[in-house]
């Protein structure tokens, strides 16, 4: 019995040798041992650091927030805020969506790419990796609009100029 | 309740045709992670209820591919490690005894057909998330769903290579 599993397991492993190298990049998910599989939700790969940086980004904004003094001109912000938080959470769930169809995991090799190397992306896929660079780009703009309010306003106490600054901030740069 | 697609089940023996196999169950492993990102709803509904589908297309992929390994067991064009091996052998250099390709390539191209179909269909479902993400009340959801379903049934229709296999 003992044998038996014992050559199964050989048998697989050279299976998987082969499909590494005669493949679609990587091993198969489905040729896989379960601690090589495809990690739950955004992975450890590719798709988590997408999150991370737009996660970076919304940071970057709240942290510009807190500086202001509670008032009108910080509620304004908040909300800001509370739509860039919607925004970001939407994004994470594409990036999910990412992972479930291509996913990309640094704590493994056998998905055909060393940890901090950008997969091989096509179609859908692609598009995903598209959006979510767009998205990017837009969560950067608005916490750096962010930061250009709170100095040029903290302190000011304008809070009519501040709010005519974030309704601008929101429809003049659309979110993907 | 659909049965996990599982590449090791059919006798693929270890190669090519293993691989291809098992690509097509990545597909379908594929489409039921991306199922499961969605929100519950008449939608997320509708792609459980295709997913039995699904399992019927992977059903006839695995019966390409034991038939493929069966008649074609040894075909090395892409596996190097059994050219190597008919190169070594202690008789004469194998590798000439045998021709540029498989006899019959409709059989490959069915199995590659279906792997192309599954992929597909992950793909529509991966599209579908992304919009009902994108955009929770959007109305054209039928329509993409409508789309999904025929990508499905392409599926089923693709990769059957006359006068080799009939799908039930």
């Amino acid at each position: 019995m003992a044998d038996e599993v014992q050559r199964q397991r050989a048998d697989r492993e050279a299976a998987r040798l082969l499909a590494a190298r005669i493949g679609l990049p990587g091993v198969p998910v489905s040729m896989r041992e379960p601690e090589d599989a495809p990690g739950p939700g955004l992975g450890t790969g590719h798709w988590q650091r997408h999150v991370a940086r737009l996660s970076g980004a919304y940071e970057r904004a709240a942290l510009a927030v807190a500086q202001v003094p509670a008032g009108g001109v910080r509620e304004e912000l908040d909300d800001v805020l509370a739509v860039l938080c919607k925004r970001l959470d939407r994004y994470v769930h594409i990036a999910e969506v990412g992972q479930a169809l291509l996913p990309d995991d640094d704590t493994t090799d056998l998905d055909g790419t060393a940890p901090g190397m950008t997969p091989y992306l096509d179609g859908m896929a692609e598009e995903i990796d598209g959006r979510l660079r767009t998205a990017l780009t837009h969560l950067t703009a608005v916490a750096a609009a962010i930061e250009e309010i709170v100095s040029a306003d903290v302190g000011s106490g304008d809070s009519d100029e501040v709010i005519a600054a974030v309704d601008r901030l929101l429809t003049g740069v659309p979110a993907p | 309740m659909n049965a996990e697609p599982d590449a090791w089940a059919p006798a693929l023996g270890f190669g090519y045709w293993r691989v291809v196999y098992a690509e097509c169950c990545d597909a379908v492993l594929a489409y039921d992670r991306i199922v499961a990102t969605m929100p519950p709803g008449a939608v997320r509904g509708r792609l459980l209820e295709l997913r039995t589908e699904l399992s019927v297309r992977l059903g006839s992929a695995a019966r390409l591919a034991e038939l493929a390994a069966t008649l074609y067991a040894a075909w090395p064009e892409r596996d190097p490690a059994l050219l190597e091996l008919l190169a070594d052998d202690p008789v004469k250099d194998l590798r000439k005894e045998l021709g540029t390709g498989p006899p019959d390539p409709g059989l490959r191209e069915a199995l590659l057909d279906a792997r192309e179909e599954l992929w597909r269909v992950a793909e529509d479902a991966a599209r579908l998330a992304v919009r009902l993400r994108e955009n929770p009340i959007a109305t054209d959801v039928p329509t993409w769903l409508s789309g999904l379903a025929t990508g499905v049934a392409t599926a089923l229709a693709a990769g059957t290579p006359a006068g080799h296999l009939e799908d039930g």
